[in-house]
C-alpha cells in the first residue's frame, strides 16, 4: 500500500489512518461513485423481501412490517433494484450518523446537477442564531393566529390547515416574506424541494422552480441591501464566508438544504396518533413536558422522513459485509426506530416512555444511557453535550420546542379535539422517497 | 519471428486483437495492426502462434 | 452538464424499466430514449442507460472503461461466489483470468472442432421432430425449440444418451431457478448439485483418459499451461446450459415466431430456400434479440453527449435499444430478412464487416462477445430447416398471439413467446 504523507491523512474513528477526501475547489463537487449494478442471485432465493417490495404502495401505507422484516433478517440488506444498502438496525444507523470519516452526505444541490451550486449557507453561525431569536418570538403568535380561524370555523383539516399551515407560516415570517407573495413563495419552496427526487419530471420542474424563486428573490435582496430587516434574508445578505459577498443563488441553495418536512410532518403525525390514541391524547394535552414527550414519541414512532441516504466515501468492512467505495447506504430512521433490541415495545406509542432519551440522538453517545429517536434532515446533531451559552440550540431543538409550543396554542384554543365522525385518516407516502404523513386529519371541536 | 497479416484474407473476426492485445491492435476499419516487430520472447512467440491458429480466416502467418 | 430542459412528453420516469408493459413492449421507451436521453441516468435505479447503436458498440469496444466484473473484493466475504453457476467466466471482467477462460473454452465452438458436432445435430432434430410429426400441430417452444439444444449440448459433453432426459430435467429446473426465482430456486439449486455429483466422475476420469468429446477436451484444454479446475469446468457447464441452451432454444422459437406472426409473407421465402434460415437467425437477432441488455461499471470518468458518467458507475447497454436505431439501418422497426444494410452471415467480434454493412448488437461486440455465436446460429438453421423440410403449409394455430414477453429485461431476462402453437400438414 502506498504510503501517504501527514496532510493526506485523517484519523478515523477506530484510529484507523485514511485518505482525506478530494479538496473541493470551485464548481460542483466531483463525487465518485461506486454503483455496480449486481445482481445476487442465490439471496433471492432465501430472501424474505424482493427489493420490489420497498417500493410498492403497501409500503408507502405502512412501511413498518416490511422494515420488521429487514432489521429482523438483514442488517445490510442489498437491494440490488435501486443499487443501494439498506440498514435498519438503531445501532448500525446511528454508527453511520456521525462516522464522517467513512460515510458522507451529498446535498441536494448535487441531485440537480447544477453548474453554479451556490453555498449552502445553514451552519453560518449568525444566521442560527437569528432563526432561533425568530422562531421563539413568533412561532406562538403564528399558532395563536391559526388556532383562532380553525376555532371560528369549529372543524377543520389538521394536516393542512394546521401542521402544513404552521410550518410554512413561521419560514415565511422569518423571511419576513410579504403576505401578498405568501402562495406564490410556498409553491416555489415546495416545487425546488419536491425536485429532489429520482423522478426526473419532477426534478425538471423543481430547478425551473429554483429559477423563478431566484427571479422573485432578486428584486427583495436588492432592497434589504440598502435596507436591513431583522429577517433570514437579510442577515445572509450581511454574511461574506470566504470572503465572498452572499448571492441571490446562495440563499436560494440555502432554502433548498433546509429540511422542509421535519416540522411539517411531524406536527401531522403528533396529532394523528393523538386522535388515534385516546389516552395518550387525554396524558399529551394536560401539560406541555408531556406534549414534549408526545412529539418525541411521535419522531421515534412514526417519524416523517424515513430515511437519508449516505454515501461511502471508501471501501468499508461493516455490518457483516463489504461495501464498495461510493455505494449508497439507506439508513432507514423509520426501522431503527421500531428495534425491540433498544426499545421495548417498541410499535406502542407510549407518551410517557421511560426507555427512551428526551435528547437528540447523537450517533452512539447516550446522554442519559438511553436511545433517542432517530430524525433525520435537521442537520448534524449538536456535539455539545449541554449547550454553550453562546451557541443557538441546534434546529432539532428548536423544531421540538416550535412543534410542542404549536401543539399547545391549539390545544388552548380548541377543546375536545376528536376525528370528524366517519373518517379514517392513515399515514402515507404519496410517492417512493417522500415523507410518510398524513395528509388529510378532519377534526371538529369546540370553541374555548 | 515476423508475424504477417494476408489484409485478402482477413474477415477482420477480432480473434487475434481480443486475444492477444500485446500483439496485435484494432484499426479505425476493424482491421488488425501488428504492434510488435520482431517477436523474439519465448512467451511471445506462443501467443503469436496461438494467433495464428485461431484465426478462423488463416489469414496469419509467421516468418522466422 | 446540465442540459436545457426537455418538456414532460420525452421525459422518462424511470419506474417505466419495471412494468409489465416495459418488458412486453420495450421498443417505444428505447426510441425515446435514443431520441431525447441518449444518456439517461437512472436515479431510481442508480444507474446509466446507453440506447444508441454506436455508443452501445463504443461501450461493449471500450473495456478498459466500461468493466464487465462484478464487484468481487478481497474481503473474508463470500461476496460474488454466491452466483448459482459457482465461479464461472461471467465474473472476471477483464482480467487475465477472463482470458484465460475464455481462450481455454472458446476455440472449442468454432471452426472445425464445431464441424465435428454438425452430424450430431442434424440427428437430434430428426429424432426430436420424430416425436411429434404425426400429430398435426405442434407447440414449439415446448416440443421443438427446448428439446433441441439441451440435447445438442448433452451429447456435445458426451454425457450417455440414456442420460440424455435426466439431464433435459435438471436443465429446466435450473433455468427455472434462474428465472423465476423463490421456491423455483431451491429446485433448481438441487438440480445443480445433483448435476454436479453426476459430472464430478466424469471430469476425474475424462482428465485422465480424454475422449474426442466437449468435456474431455475442455478437462485437458491448456493455455498458457494451466488448465480448468474440476470447479472451473463444473461452473462452466452449468454456464453452458443457460447461455447456451437456453438462449439457442429463445432463438428458434423467436424466428418461427417472426416468420408466422411478424412477416408471414416472408415465411415461403424461407420454406423455398433453406439458406435463408441464416438471414433469419440474423434479422431476429436485430429486431428482437434473446437478450436486450448487458451490464457494465465504469473504471474512469466517461465524457459522453454533453453529460459525465462518474467513476464505477452501473451503466445498462441496450443492444435492442442499438439495433433500432435509424442511424445504423433504415427501417430499423421493421422486420426484413432481406434487409440490404444488415451485414447477414457469420458474426465476428470486431463488429466489422467486410461487406461495410453494420452487423446486429445481439451477441455483442468485442472482448465479451458471444462465445457459442457460430454455434448458435449453426445450429438454430439446422433445426429449423429439418423441420422445415419435414412438413407442408405451416401456419399459426391462432390469430392472434399475445408477442414476445420476458421475466424482466432488467434481469437480463431472455425474450421469447411463451407459447407457440402451429399447424402443419405431411
Amino acid at each position: 500500500m502506498a504510503s501517504v504523507t501527514k496532510d493526506d491523512q485523517i484519523i478515523g474513528k477506530n484510529g484507523v489512518f485514511i485518505k482525506k477526501p478530494p479538496r473541493r475547489s470551485d464548481g460542483p463537487p466531483k463525487y465518485r461513485t461506486y454503483e455496480i449494478y449486481q445482481r445476487e442471485r442465490v439471496g433471492e432465493s432465501t430472501e424474505k423481501i424482493k427489493p420490489g417490495q420497498l417500493i410498492s404502495e403497501n409500503y408507502r401505507q405502512d412501511p413498518y412490517p416490511t422494515l420488521a422484516v429487514l432489521r429482523e433478517h438483514y442488517p445490510c440488506y442489498r437491494d440490488w433494484l435501486s443499487n443501494s444498502y439498506w440498514i435498519s438496525e438503531y445501532n448500525d444507523v446511528t454508527s453511520i450518523f456521525c462516522d464522517e470519516a467513512n460515510f458522507e452526505t451529498r446535498p441536494k444541490s448535487w441531485i440537480y446537477g447544477l453548474d453554479n451550486p451556490g453555498r449552502n449557507l445553514n451552519d453560518e453561525l449568525p444566521l442560527l442564531a437569528t432563526e432561533e431569536t425568530l422562531i421563539d418570538t413568533n412561532a406562538e403568535e403564528i399558532a395563536i393566529g391559526i388556532a383562532s380561524v380553525l376555532a371560528q370555523k369549529g372543524h377543520g383539516d389538521l394536516a393542512t390547515e394546521f401542521a402544513a399551515r404552521f410550518a410554512m407560516d413561521l419560514l415565511l415570517k422569518s423571511m419576513n416574506i410579504p403576505d401578498a407573495d405568501a402562495g406564490q413563495f410556498a409553491s416555489l419552496f415546495w416545487r425546488m424541494q419536491r425536485g429532489t427526487s429520482w423522478n426526473p419530471i419532477l426534478r425538471d420542474d423543481g430547478k425551473k422552480a429554483m429559477d423563478e424563486l431566484t427571479h422573485y428573490l432578486d428584486p427583495i435582496v436588492a432592497a434589504r441591501k440598502k435596507q436591513p430587516g431583522e429577517d433570514l434574508i437579510s442577515v445572509m445578505i450581511q454574511l461574506a464566508p470566504s470572503d465572498q459577498p452572499v448571492t441571490v443563488r446562495d440563499i436560494v441553495v440555502t432554502l433548498l438544504e433546509r429540511d422542509h418536512e421535519t416540522l411539517h410532518g411531524a406536527l401531522a403525525n403528533l396529532w394523528f396518533l393523538l386522535l388515534t390514541h385516546p389516552e395518550e391524547h387525554q396524558q399529551a394535552i394536560s401539560s406541555r413536558r408531556l406534549m414534549k414527550l408526545a412529539y418525541l414519541e411521535t419522531l421515534r414512532h412514526s417519524t416523517p422522513v424515513l430515511y437519508a441516504h449516505r454515501y461511502t466515501r471508501h471501501e468499508v468492512e461493516r455490518f457483516g459485509r463489504l461495501i464498495p467505495e461510493g455505494a449508497l447506504l439507506v439508513c432507514s430512521a423509520a426501522a431503527a426506530n421500531r428495534d425491540p433490541k433498544t426499545f421495548n415495545d417498541p410499535d406502542r406509542f407510549i407518551v410517557d416512555r421511560k426507555d427512551m432519551c428526551q435528547r437528540e440522538s447523537r450517533g452512539q453517545y447516550r446522554a442519559d444511557g438511553l436511545a433517542a429517536g432517530i430524525a433525520f434532515g435537521l442537520g448534524k446533531p449538536s456535539i455539545h453535550p449541554a449547550v454553550p451559552e453562546d451557541r443557538p440550540r441546534s434546529r432539532y431543538a428548536l423544531t421540538r420546542d416550535t412543534a410542542v409550543t404549536a401543539s399547545q396554542v391549539l390545544v388552548s384554543h380548541l377543546g375536545n379535539i376528536q376525528l370528524a365522525k366517519g373518517t379514517t385518516p392513515n399515514l402515507s407516502a404519496l410517492t417512493v422517497g417522500e415523507m410518510h404523513t398524513c395528509w388529510h386529519l378532519p377534526v371538529t371541536f369546540s370553541k374555548k | 519471428m515476423k508475424v504477417k497479416i494476408d489484409k485478402e484474407k482477413c474477415a477482420m473476426s477480432g480473434e487475434c486483437y481480443y486475444n492477444h492485445p500485446e500483439l496485435f491492435k484494432m484499426d479505425d476499419d476493424g482491421f488488425p495492426v501488428v504492434l510488435v516487430d520482431e517477436v523474439a520472447d519465448e512467451t511471445l512467440r506462443q501467443h503469436a502462434e496461438e494467433a495464428a491458429e485461431v484465426c478462423p480466416a488463416v489469414a496469419i502467418s509467421l516468418e522466422d | 452538464m446540465s442540459e436545457a430542459t426537455k418538456s414532460p412528453s420525452t421525459e422518462i420516469d424511470p419506474r417505466v424499466f419495471d412494468t409489465p408493459e416495459f418488458q412486453k413492449n420495450p421498443f417505444p421507451v428505447y426510441q425515446q430514449l435514443r431520441d431525447h436521453h441518449p444518456i439517461f441516468h437512472d436515479r431510481f435505479h442508480n444507474r446509466w442507460v446507453i440506447s444508441r447503436y454506436w455508443d452501445v458498440d463504443g461501450a461493449f469496444q471500450d473495456n478498459e472503461s466500461y468493466d464487465r466484473a462484478v464487484y468481487k473484493p478481497d474481503g473474508p466475504y463470500e461476496f460474488g461466489s454466491r452466483h448459482i453457476f459457482g465461479p464461472n467466466i461471467l465474473e472476471y471482467g477483464n482480467s487475465g483470468e477472463h482470458r484465460r477462460l475464455r481462450n481455454i473454452v472458446a476455440g472449442q465452438f468454432v471452426g472445425q472442432k464445431l464441424q465435428d458436432f454438425i452430424p450430431m445435430i442434424h440427428q437430434i432434430s430428426d429424432e426430436v421432430i420424430d416425436k411429434f410429426i404425426d400429430a398435426d400441430e405442434v407447440e414449439i417452444v415446448r416440443q421443438f425449440a427446448s428439446q433441441v439444444p439441451i440435447r445438442v449440448i448433452s451429447n456435445m459433453l458426451g454425457l450417455p444418451r440414456e442420460d440424455e432426459d435426466t439431464f433435459v430435467e435438471w436443465y429446466q429446473a435450473l433455468i427455472a431457478g434462474l428465472g423465476f426465482g423463490g421456491e423455483h430456486l431451491m429446485a433448481g439449486l438441487k438440480a445443480r448439485n445433483d448435476m454436479w455429483d453426476y459430472i464430478d466422475p466424469l471430469i476425474t476420469e475424462r482428465s485422465k483418459k480424454p475422449g474426442e468429446d466437449l468435456l474431455s477436451r475442455i478437462c485437458v484444454a491448456e493455455m498458457d499451461g494451466s488448465r480448468m479446475t474440476p470447479d472451473e469446468v463444473k461452473g462452466f457447464v452449468a454456464l453452458l446450459l443457460a447461455a447456451g441452451g437456453d438462449t439457442t432454444e429463445k432463438a428458434i422459437a423467436n424466428m418461427w415466431y417472426h416468420l408466422m406472426y411478424t412477416r408471414p409473407d416472408q415465411l415461403q421465402d424461407v420454406l423455398d430456400n433453406e439458406d435463408l434460415w441464416e438471414n433469419a437467425f440474423t434479422e431476429m437477432m436485430r429486431y428482437d434479440p434473446v437478450v436486450h441488455a448487458q451490464f457494465r461499471h465504469t473504471t474512469r470518468e466517461i465524457q459522453i453527449h454533453n453529460d459525465v458518467i462518474p467513476e464505477r458507475a452501473g451503466v445498462i447497454l441496450y443492444l435492442g435499444a442499438g439495433n433500432r436505431d435509424e442511424r445504423a439501418f433504415k427501417d430499423p422497426n421493421t422486420f426484413d430478412i432481406h434487409r440490404d444494410d444488415l451485414h447477414m452471415g457469420k458474426e465476428n467480434r470486431s463488429g466489422r464487416y467486410k461487406d461495410g454493412k453494420n452487423g446486429h448488437l445481439g451477441f455483442g461486440i468485442g472482448q465479451h462477445f458471444c462465445m457459442g455465436y457460430a454455434m448458435a446460429r449453426q445450429e438454430s438453421a439446422i433445426a429449423c430447416s429439418k423441420l422445415a423440410a419435414r412438413i407442408k403449409n405451416p401456419r399459426p394455430k391462432f390469430a392472434e398471439h399475445e408477442g414476445i414477453s420476458s421475466p424482466s429485461i432488467d434481469s437480463g431476462g431472455f425474450r421469447t413467446p411463451a407459447e407457440l402453437w402451429m399447424t402443419f400438414d405431411t
